[in-house]
């Protein structure tokens, strides 16, 4: 199962009337999004939502019927037990050589600020201006000990540009937590933070 | 040896602001209430501004600073006690002090002994920076490691208190130099500057790491938008060369750089 999909399951079973209509889907050999509907005293464009959520994710089959010519749909649980199992090292971000060897620098004129921690020698938060006029606003970005560490070794808007393996050195930055880095560093670079030279 | 002058010329007014201020609230006073009242407040006034300069002898130990406030002392007492057609003794002993002190004091000035250093510093800091393209950050620079001991770096902090080249902040790790222009020292005199990280300042921990931060509103008073990494490690070497001095016994020759810089006595 991918985020998405667990996201819409969590969300349905969140639901007020989530374990209600379970226990319908259990005791009925099939039904539909009226019936649902009218048994659990719910508009029935709620249930129909509810009714394709869980069929998308193959939890629930439909089946197309007709009463008089006007075709419906009927819903028959698939499954007796439902399972989210989330892969969350997807999301981790792959670590390649190419990224370690990018030369970055600050980037002139971003109009970012950087603010010390207590300690005087890692940056605790960047703030950084987004939009323009009425629409501005500040966005902080409070930064993990090595990331903070990694931006305070960062060269200087003009200075020569170090590579991010280069720099994580220069910081003395575990190992373990480049991941975090080349976050931060993806971040920046997508506020124009952070200029990456070729 | 001749220095081309990089900062913007010296136009504040900031440090006239409280005399000129004194001047009108006592015209005000001497209109509504007379003269007695208009020269006792200035009387009071100085008599403040004494406190203000014997603190900042004990703030920096720089012994020069009784010297205006013993002319302020004197000054407040001339004022205070003044009574038209009346000459007493009190008086005339407070007068001839006030005037003695007062040619001390502007021989004092002269020869900057009580002159804030600040600008001096960041002429010097400018100097070997040719370099132009801006470049300013909020960031702190890691300038390099020195072979400095906790003791050499306490010690060139109470010489440059002494010295007037910068107001030192001593933590458990480091020691932070914030050098002062004319003008801005009322908030670190009074205890009031806390927090020293806006302000440009150079930092030694006492395993030798050397950081040094310029602030925006310094960097802003260079004639050219100089290259700021340049600018920032100028700075930090220009102070490890300062304590190297001050650890060869040449403390002198330090004041003697500032002074070749030739800035006004007032900037």
């Amino acid at each position: 199962m991918d985020f998405k999909e667990a996201a819409k399951l969590g969300n349905y079973l969140s639901k007020d009337y989530a374990e209600d209509f379970f226990a319908l889907l259990v005791n009925y050999r099939n039904i539909s999004a009226s019936e649902a509907a009218s048994r659990l005293g719910l508009h029935i464009r709620t249930a129909q939502d509810f009714l394709e959520a869980m069929t998308s994710l193959e939890i629930l089959a439909q089946e197309e019927v007709y009463e008089k010519k006007r075709p419906y749909f009927r819903y028959t649980l698939l499954t007796e037990h439902i399972q989210m199992d989330l892969d969350l090292t997807q999301t981790q971000k792959e670590q390649t050589a190419a990224d370690l060897e990018r030369r970055i620098r600050e980037k002139a004129d971003s109009g970012v600020n950087f603010s010390l921690a207590r300690g005087g020698d890692l940056i605790s938060h960047v703030s950084l201006w987004t939009g323009s006029g009425r629409d501005r606003k500040e966005r902080k970005i409070s930064l993990t000990q090595p990331q903070g560490s990694f931006l305070y070794h960062l060269p200087f808007p003009n200075a020569e540009a170090l590579t991010v393996a280069e720099i994580i050195r220069k910081a003395g930055v575990n190992e373990e937590v480049i991941p975090e880095i080349l976050d931060i560093v993806d971040v920046l670079e997508k506020y124009e933070v952070i200029e990456v030279l070729k | 040896m001749y220095i081309i002058h990089k900062l913007k010329p010296d136009r504040s007014i900031t440090g006239l602001i409280p005399a000129f201020s004194a001047f009108i609230i006592m015209a005000v006073l001497g209109i509504l209430y007379g003269q007695r009242v208009a020269f006792r407040f200035m009387g009071v006034f100085l008599w403040g501004f004494a406190l203000y300069s014997l603190t900042t002898f004990l703030r920096t130990q720089n012994a020069n600073f009784i010297i205006p406030a013993l002319y302020q002392f004197f000054a407040g007492l001339v004022a205070y006690t003044w009574t038209p057609n009346v000459k007493s003794t009190t008086v005339q002993f407070a007068v001839i002090a006030t005037l003695v002190f007062l040619v001390w004091l502007i021989f004092l000035t002269a020869i900057k002994k009580i002159k804030w250093r600040g600008r001096e510093i960041l002429e010097m800091a400018a100097v070997p920076v040719e370099e132009t393209g801006n470049g300013y950050t909020s960031r702190p620079l890691a300038a390099g490691k020195v072979g400095f001991n906790k003791e050499q770096i306490m010690a060139f902090a109470k010489f440059a208190r002494r010295h007037l080249i910068a107001v030192s902040y001593v933590g458990k790790v480091k020691v932070i130099f914030v050098p002062v222009m004319m003008g801005r020292e009322f908030g670190f005199i009074m205890g009031l500057k806390n927090d020293y990280t806006d302000e440009t300042w150079v930092s030694f921990d006492f395993d030798g790491n050397v950081t040094v931060n310029i602030s925006h509103r310094d960097y802003l008073g260079y004639i050219e938008a100089l290259s700021f990494e340049q600018l920032c490690a100028s700075l930090g070497n220009l102070f490890v060369e300062f304590i190297e001095m001050h650890q060869r016994g040449e403390g002198v020759r330090i004041i003697d750089r500032m002074d070749a810089v030739r800035v006004g006595v007032f900037s």
